[in-house]
């Protein structure tokens, strides 16, 4: 089977305006058949516009929508088979926890037994059963973000969408919200599109994370890609805490190609671009650098700990090395004391990304530090 | 607080009440006539209630739309009757509507008749829609605008949003604004009077039984016989429309805007708003066109000359000007104030307070006129014959509103920056004078402005309570149009609306372009 | 004090000047407080003559006849005002009978005929207007060709004036009650009732107001008003196309200036009645509002009757102020526009 059969959702170089401002510059994405695929990216990226032109609450300027190879553009929000979960829920406040479910059902003129057989159903999948005759206003923040889950899943739509859904409850519901929306999706199977600015929760709830920044994609891939394989060095910021650096290829010492940064000399990964000048840009995740106290180690750089914060499961140390902050976590920290003073530092190069320090990757670099 | 209430508003209803003797309470319930009274007056008041609050609805509904054309426009003009004297409207539409109206009359050749119970639903319609426009702009403003996309998005088309969210969801501000125009429509007496024709109400033969045979105690008594219905429609209002509100306050919405409007729809609300309004701008083009004119309907060359009057009662203008902003700054504060204490402190009798301070919107303005003679005319407060008396019945006359408004902008303060606010030591005074007070400045100055406009051109209350040298202009106008003088009305009634104008251009001006009328 | 915002002192400025303008006039000398009923501009003009012409102040409220009752009446523990000016007959019989006036016999009265004043001098008659049928010339041109107009009261019984006559209700106002007792006056009760019901089959409706339907023919909205002379000769004299028809036996009214009791300025009260039953303050009023003067020595207003031609009713005072809430009363049940 090839890509574009397993597609059930299917964006082709969307474009959306407003004014002169590209909300959406150029989208083209597959959504797997019962997947579960986050658009994430930072505030004002475009990512909410591209879940309103699938849901069809706005039309594309360009480029094409399909759900199982059905064109969408024109299809008011009505006649389209996707439902969408609110950020604010939008639970209709003078509808009962029933009324609000079967919303949806009641319009397409189902038999009344049907309608509350099927409510009924949805309602106990949400373990929502005996808060039928409630009033949203009197249920709390995560029942009702199971009520506009439920009132979606109801309709049976072909893809759910859902924008920041997590974004108006505690951060312990969250977690707990969280886990149940995922595994309600793997239950049904339903291709899910997820809208989310929180790096941690699409890592944690999703097949596939499309990273959206400025409009555009700037990469597409699983969790474990996106993370330890990040497209460029934004996606590498973005996602997760990262250290970049400027590095340099040089000959080594054993005549071989070898990475210098700062005073650190890495042997160079195979495979690797590199820039003419050899100059590179490097990230390099806090997890990925051993540190230990100056004397235990005969190898890698000596570094000053500037501060350490107690995390529980890891200690974060920012260390001084060779006039640049780095940033260092040590994963387990239990039973041993803070480090301060000199450190040694130790790098393993598989876990180095490398991208040639094109200008723009220095300009971003800069911005970010 | 509690004993401006209890003297201003408590003490001269029960005053009024023990006015009429046994013998007035009988004739009320014995005499047929009354009852047919009673009836008209329920009749109508239903009937231009429920066409009120429709055009209402339409205007507020079109004015939440923001792709309908002319939104802002038909903002403007649904205000327009309030600025204008009471009586002002109504002689407008006989002139122009009337069996020799411009329009009936001379351009369409009709020969139909505005006077009768058709009449006077015409012209209460105009003249109270923008009440219920004020009341339902406020809730639809409210609705979430996520939920008609909502609907859309779980299969309701065009109609089906409407009828299944929309309408449901601004069904308690229907009611409400229902009910707020109820009470206003049983204690018109002005409207009736000039076109009712052979359909009589209560509340003209109440104002009649004063203006014509001077019989107090029997006017005391009709009056009283409106408050019932008023009361009653007070109190469904409060305790039971208001109970079921869904007002919810969701903080920052998905989409700052509903979904597009239906393109025939959006063009049909804008004629609708457009007909109305091209209506009231006509009404509005008579007042003018009628000061400049040297006799209404005969001679339209254009002259000063009625203008001479305005300049020469001058002072009635002044202190109209003065006598509303004392009005509209003291309220608008007591209303800011009592606010703060009955929403947001323990204050014993709370409820009472609360009950008392919006009690004044159900009492017939010709009943307010009444009380106050009676009860401010002797020591311990004799205020009669003062400039205090005519500000106070303003004050309290507009106070309901005021001081909704005021409870309205506390309730979306949480409670919580108060409390902060109280957790770092500040005394209640400071907490409102420091936190509160700015977070509801909004609120303040809608109340400020509604009440210093209302107070310009009311009427029913403060004919009653005016003296030598505290005379305001609007009952000059009434004098003038009763008289048929309506060249010098018209006169003056574009002077007091000039004023009110440059007015609000001032304040306007004064507070930086803040100020946001009538967003209440 | 802190640099303020330039925005707030206008705000304050403006705010304060409102407030402090023109304060509690305080005028040199204690002015009278004049309660009117008559036309507003006429009553203006008629304090500012004051002022000129005795040097004294003056100032007014006009209010309906009602009106002016009900303040007084309410304001009988402290009055506030010192005169009644163009209160009709009934009213200030009703007064004087309340106890709220004060007699004051001014030297002036003779000057009037007595029959025009109380006997007891808690009133002075300084006008005199007549009851006429007012009707509008150019619809009736129109509409009813080269017909005569009315002439008589019983003219206005033709079938053909239906729905095109308007009257004013007695139950609120004092013209309408004028009228209705001046047809008991002229046909004796039983029959005026037969003519009122006559009538009635005629009237488009009645009035609340007394003044209302000389506007509304003025206007021509109606063909035909019941009406006081003065409103018709108003209507006139603005240029508007209507008649006033003197009927025999017309109802008649008398504009009195009563002193009330216990005013603040009662000097100046009786002051302000000598003056103003002088020569030219009545013809003042009789020029601007076209009321009929009870002074020979004032010339009649534009375009009215003399009083010796006129034919009037032998209007009993007494008999209307003894039966009005029996007529008032009778009167409503019978007639319901």
């Amino acid at each position: 089977m090839t890509a574009a059969d397993t597609a059930h959702l299917r964006l082709v170089g969307i474009a959306k305006h407003f004014g002169a401002t590209a909300a959406v510059a150029g989208v083209s994405l597959d959504v797997a058949r019962g997947s579960l695929t986050t658009i994430l990216g930072p505030s004002g990226c475009g990512k909410t516009t591209l879940l309103r032109l699938i849901a069809g609450f706005l039309e594309p300027d360009a480029g094409e929508i399909r759900i199982d190879g059905v064109p969408q553009q024109g299809l008011p929000p009505y006649r389209r088979t996707t439902a969408t979960v609110f950020q604010e829920y939008a639970l209709f406040p003078h509808l009962s926890v029933f009324d609000n479910v079967a919303y949806g059902l009641r319009l397409r003129r189902l038999p009344r037994p049907a309608v509350a057989e099927r409510v009924r159903r949805v309602l106990g999948l949400m373990r929502l059963d005996g808060l039928e005759a409630r009033l949203p206003r009197a249920l709390s923040g995560g029942q009702q973000q199971r009520v506009a889950l439920a009132r979606s899943l109801v309709v049976e739509p072909e893809v759910l969408l859902m924008d920041e859904p997590l974004s108006n409850l505690d951060a312990k519901l969250r977690l707990r919200v969280r886990a149940e929306i995922r595994e309600i999706q793997t239950r049904l199977g339903i291709t899910t599109v997820y809208v989310t600015h929180d790096q941690e929760e699409a890592l944690a709830i999703s097949d596939t994370i499309a990273v959206m920044q400025a409009g555009r994609l700037r990469q597409v891939g699983s969790p474990r890609a996106i993370y330890e394989a990040p497209a460029d060095p934004w996606v590498a910021a973005f996602v997760g805490e990262v250290n970049l650096l400027r590095a340099t290829v040089v000959v080594g010492s054993a005549g071989r190609p070898a990475l210098r940064l700062g005073a650190l000399e890495l042997p160079l990964p195979p495979g690797v671009a590199v820039a003419p000048d050899g100059a590179m840009v490097v990230a390099l995740r806090p997890e990925a650098i051993r540190i230990t106290a100056a004397g235990d180690a005969r190898d890698g750089p000596i570094g000053e700990v500037l501060d350490a914060t107690y995390l529980g499961t890891t200690v974060r140390y920012r260390v001084q090395v060779s006039g640049h902050p780095l940033t260092v976590d040590d994963p387990d920290p239990a039973g041993k004391a803070l480090l301060s003073g000199p450190v040694r530092l130790g790098v393993d190069p598989a876990r180095l990304r490398l991208w040639p320090a094109t200008p723009e990757l220095l300009r971003q670099l800069d911005e970010s530090a | 607080m509690a004993a401006g209430l209890a003297l201003f508003v408590a003490f001269p209803i029960g005053r009024v009440l023990l006015e009429p003797g046994a013998g007035e309470w009988t004739r009320l319930l014995t005499t047929p006539r009354y009852l047919r009274l009673l009836g008209n007056t329920l009749g109508i008041a239903a009937l231009s209630t429920v066409s009120a609050v429709a055009l209402g609805f339409l205007f507020a509904y079109a004015t939440a739309r923001p792709d309908v054309p002319g939104r802002r426009l038909f903002r403007l003009v649904a205000l327009l009757p309030l600025v204008s004297p009471p009586f002002v409207g109504g002689l407008a539409v006989i002139l122009l509507f009337g069996r020799r109206g411009l329009v009936t009359h001379s351009l369409l050749g009709l020969r139909g008749d505005i006077y009768g119970w058709h009449g006077v639903w015409l012209v209460q319609t105009l003249a109270f829609f923008p009440i219920a426009y004020l009341a339902l702009a406020g809730v639809l403003r409210r609705i979430n605008p996520t939920l008609e996309h909502a609907a859309r998005d779980l299969g309701a088309r065009g109609f089906q949003v409407f009828r299944t969210v929309t309408l449901p969801l601004a069904l308690p501000g229907l009611a409400s604004a229902g009910l707020l125009v109820g009470i206003y429509t049983l204690s018109d007496f002005g409207n009736p009077m000039l076109v009712g024709g052979a359909f009589k109400v209560l509340a003209t033969e109440t104002y009649t039984q004063v203006t014509g045979w001077g019989d107090l105690k029997m006017a005391a008594a009709l009056s009283a016989a409106l408050l019932f219905p008023s009361l009653a429609l007070f109190l469904v209002q409060r305790y039971w429309i208001e109970r079921g509100s869904y007002a919810t306050i969701t903080g920052k919405g998905s989409f700052a805007d509903p979904p597009p409007t239906p393109r025939p729809v959006r063009w049909a609300l804008a004629l609708g708003c457009g007909l109305v309004g091209s209506i009231l701008a006509a009404t509005y083009a008579v007042v003018f066109v009628g000061a400049f004119a040297r006799t209404w309907g005969v001679d339209w060359r254009p002259t000063l000359v009625n203008f001479e009057y305005t300049v020469f009662r001058g002072p009635q203008l002044a202190n109209s000007i003065r006598f509303a902003a004392m009005a509209a700054l003291g309220g608008s504060l007591f209303a800011v104030v009592a606010a703060f204490l009955i929403r947001r402190t323990r204050v014993p009798g709370r409820g009472l307070l609360d009950f008392a301070a919006v009690l004044p919107a159900a009492l017939p303005g010709t009943l307010t006129g009444v009380a106050y003679i009676l009860a401010f005319n002797t020591p311990p407060l004799a205020l009669t014959g003062t400039a205090a008396i005519v500000v106070a019945a303003m004050l309290v006359r507009t106070l309901p509103v005021g001081y909704r408004a005021a409870a309205a902008g506390l309730t979306q303060i949480a409670p919580a920056i108060e409390e902060s606010a109280a957790d770092l030591g500040a005394l209640p005074l400071r907490i409102l004078r420091e936190v509160t007070l700015p977070l509801i400045r909004t609120a303040f100055t809608g109340a400020l402005v509604f009440t210093f406009i209302r107070s310009m051109t009311t009427l029913s209350a403060v004919v009653f309570l005016i003296s030598p040298g505290n005379v305001v202009a609007s009952v000059s106008i009434l004098a003038l149009a009763e008289h048929g003088d309506w060249g010098q009305a018209s006169a003056m009634a574009t002077a007091l609306m000039t004023a009110i104008f440059l007015a609000l251009l001032i304040f306007r001006l004064a507070t930086g372009g803040r100020l946001r009328l009538f967003e209440l | 004090m802190p640099p303020r915002d330039p925005r707030r002192l206008l705000l304050a400025s403006v705010l304060s000047a409102a407030l402090l303008t023109a304060g509690p006039a305080t005028a040199q000398g204690r002015p009278v407080m004049v309660y009117g009923v008559i036309h507003e501009y006429t009553l203006a003009r008629l304090m500012q003559l004051f002022e000129r012409q005795t040097g004294g102040k003056a100032d007014f409220i006009r209010l309906s006849a009602g009106e002016v009752a009900t303040r007084v009446q309410a304001e009988r523990q402290g009055p506030k005002g010192d005169v009644i000016f163009g209160i009709s007959r009934a009213i200030a019989e009703s007064m004087k009978a309340q106890g709220l006036l004060e007699p004051y016999p001014s030297p002036r009265r003779g000057d009037v005929p007595a029959r025009y004043s109380d006997a007891e001098a808690y009133w002075t008659g300084s006008s005199l207007t007549v009851q006429g049928i007012m009707v509008n010339t150019e619809r009736w041109k129109k509409e009813l060709g080269g017909a005569p107009m009315p002439k008589t009261w019983e003219d206005l019984l033709d079938p053909k004036y239906q729905g095109l006559i308007v009257a004013p209700s007695p139950l609120s106002s004092g013209t309408g009650f004028t009228f209705v007792v001046g047809q008991f006056f002229r046909l004796g009760e039983e029959k005026g009732w037969e003519y009122l019901k006559a009538l009635d089959r005629n009237v488009r409706f009645y009035t609340p107001s007394g003044i209302a339907p000389a506007r509304m023919v003025a206007a021509g909205e109606f063909l035909i008003a019941i009406t006081f002379a003065h409103d018709a000769l108003k209507a006139i004299s603005a240029g508007y196309p209507v008649a006033l028809v003197h009927p025999p036996g017309a109802s008649w009214d008398i504009g009195s200036v009563s002193l009330i009791k216990g005013g603040p300025n009662p000097e100046g009260g009786k002051r302000f009645i000598d003056w103003v039953l002088g020569r030219d303050p009545i013809q003042l009023i009789v020029d601007l509002n076209f009321e009929g003067p009870l002074r020979a020595d004032v010339s009649l207003p534009l375009g009215a009757t003399p009083l010796e031609k006129l034919d009037l009713v032998d209007y009993k005072l007494d008999w209307a102020a003894q039966n009005r809430s029996r007529v008032l009363k009778l009167w409503g049940e019978l007639f319901k526009k």
